[in-house]
């Protein structure tokens, strides 16, 4: 078949099923990105080639994955960009003390869970052409990331979003993604450096680069607040212009020994944070990356998810012991934290269930690590696993915490004489917890 | 006053503690070898045998790794299972030559299969030996193995 036929068949039965999966997830009270990873999951070798090997093949030979990869990858390249504009650094230099604790203890404490379990994983596990400071940083900043777009996504959905619990929830959810970024990206420089000169030159080139967009293109970056002002929103050239920059950003980064990816998340986060300017950006960017480009994203996950591979109950010990690991590590952080800087217990355990969300941006960096040959398939499939197993238990507990925490304010609010929208709500701009 | 007090103690503990933890597990993992990787497509070819043909190319086969345990398979069917240890592996396996006579149904019994990795060399080369009839001279077949990735 003709390549370009094969890849419209494979979109639209990729799409039909994420389509189908995202609306039974929605049924069952899940986001619409489980079932995403889901249909990914199914159309791989794990369910669509298992059953009918020859079908599967047929559909997707190897040879065409590549078609599959590139589109997959400009989608997320986009969607990182928008990631990155949902950030806006100069309120994470506002945010108070619970919002620090609270972001840098859910990224330590599950990194440190996470390297405890690499004294284990990697003699069993990893390959030795990877040392063990590259799996375990690796391990770790997987284990310590949140899906900051799918948390976001909950917190609304659960009416969530205005409260003290949203603010500092979204706010610890942009510094992980922050950090997870910068770690990944000097993990990334680790492996690809081929000597001590190769490695002082990617980070000297990162750094000369991080410099550039934040002195250099973030005042020019505002040129697209002016035209939205002035003309309330872009107009081709602008468009072509911005999607230009994200391009050139991210191969920049790739050229620089880093990953496309970084450089497309560093753009959005350069961005003016002009509020009009970001919702109109992202609405224009999400509906065809959401629609079109990150199904295929989910699809490719899929395909290299090979959950044959996770064979008898070692291996699902194994894999039941990273879901706890990464559950426990990222709960306990961010929730202990909270407490001590004066949340009530319930508030602690809704923001630890909360940034327990890896969602999407955890599969970016799976792929990213079996990519780069840091993870094995094996440890990639049950990764997989583990995130779909702490993004999927999120909007459940959620759902079941918000009520007890409307009775704990309640509570607290009859002792006080005040109304529990008065106790729940804060403002958006303080982020503290006191 | 109280609060930043506060934050400093639970910064110390829920920050600096885990940091200087990582810092050790990382110094701890020098120490700890992991095993080396055979997943993937190999080309295999019987260089050597005591007392009979040599020079024999068998079909390629596929090894599936996780962690130490390895699975093999010939043409999606599963022919066997190992474990590796560091670069050493071995293993249990059916094999079919393509250019061997029907005559030959030695190949068509579990052998065990014994060998050692080299994946400084590019592409990753297996060298070892299957062993037909227990240890016997004539059951000893030396191969080589490249990876096709």
């Amino acid at each position: 078949m003709n390549p370009v036929s094969r890849l419209m068949l494979q979109i639209v039965v990729i799409l039909t099923m994420c389509w189908a999966t995202g609306k039974l997830a929605r049924l069952t009270g899940q986001t619409r990105v489980i079932g995403e990873i889901v249909a990914g999951i199914l159309l791989g070798p794990s369910l669509f080639g298992w059953l009918a090997p020859s079908w599967y093949l047929w559909l997707f030979p190897p040879s065409s994955i590549g078609n599959l990869n590139v589109l997959s990858q400009i989608g997320l390249i986009i969607f990182l960009f928008v990631v990155g504009l949902n950030i806006d650094m100069g309120e994470l230099r506002r945010a108070g003390h619970a919002v620090v604790l609270a972001s840098h203890a859910s990224i330590t404490i599950p990194f440190f869970c996470g390297a405890v379990l690499c004294i284990y994983l990697y003699p069993r596990f990893a390959e030795h052409t990877v040392s063990f400071t590259v799996f375990t940083l690796f391990i770790g900043a997987s284990m310590s990331i949140t899906a900051f777009p799918v948390l976001a996504r909950i917190l609304s959905e659960t009416g969530l979003m205005q409260t003290r619990l949203g603010t500092v929830a979204i706010a610890c959810a942009a510094v992980d993604d922050v950090t997870g970024w910068c770690i990944l990206a000097f993990i990334v420089i680790l492996m690809r450096a081929l000597g001590i000169n190769s490695l002082l030159a990617t980070i000297g080139g990162i750094a000369v680069f991080c410099l550039i967009m934040v002195y250099g293109v973030r005042p020019v970056a505002k040129y697209f607040q002016r035209i939205y002002q002035k003309q309330g929103g872009l107009s081709t050239d602008g468009w072509a212009l911005l999607l230009i920059l994200i391009m050139i950003s991210a191969f920049l980064t790739e050229r620089i020994g880093v990953h496309p990816l970084f450089g497309a998340f560093l753009t959005g986060a350069i961005m003016p944070k002009h509020n009009d300017l970001v919702r109109y950006l992202r609405s224009q960017i999400e509906t065809i990356v959401l629609a079109l480009l990150l199904p295929l994203f989910f699809a490719v996950n899929g395909l290299n998810t090979s959950i044959t591979l996770i064979h008898g109950p070692g291996l699902w010990m194994w894999t039941i012991l990273l879901i706890l690991v990464a559950t426990v590590g990222k709960m306990s952080g961010s929730g202990i934290a909270s407490f001590l800087m004066g949340m009530n217990a319930w508030e602690a355990a809704g923001l630890g269930t909360l940034m327990n969300t890896r969602g999407l941006l955890e599969l970016v960096i799976l792929n990213i690590g079996l990519e780069l040959k840091i993870i094995s398939p094996t440890i990639f499939s049950m990764m997989v696993i583990m995130t779909l197993a702490t993004t999927s238990m999120t909007t459940p507990v959620m759902r079941w915490m918000s009520s007890r925490m409307i009775q704990s304010k309640l509570a607290e609010g009859s002792q006080r004489d005040a109304t529990p929208s008065q106790l729940i709500t804060v403002d958006a701009g303080s982020g503290t917890a006191a | 006053m109280k609060n930043n007090l506060r934050f400093f103690l639970a910064y110390i503990f829920l920050v600096g503690l885990p940091l200087s933890g990582m810092v050790g597990i990382l110094r701890y993992g020098r120490n700890v070898a992991a095993p080396t990787g055979l997943q993937g497509t190999w080309k295999l070819l019987v260089e050597d045998s005591r007392c009979g043909p040599s020079g024999i190319p068998l079909q390629d086969i596929t090894i599936m790794q996780s962690g130490k345990n390895l699975v093999f398979y010939l043409n999606s069917m599963r022919i066997g299972e190992g474990a590796v240890e560091r670069s050493d592996f071995m293993a249990s396996i059916l094999l079919f030559p393509s250019s061997l006579p029907a005559a030959d149904r030695v190949w068509q019994r579990k052998i065990s299969m014994k060998g050692r990795v080299k994946d400084k060399e590019d592409p990753k080369v297996i060298e070892g030996e299957f062993d037909l009839e227990g240890g016997r001279v004539c059951g000893l077949f030396v191969f080589r193995a490249l990876s096709t990735e």
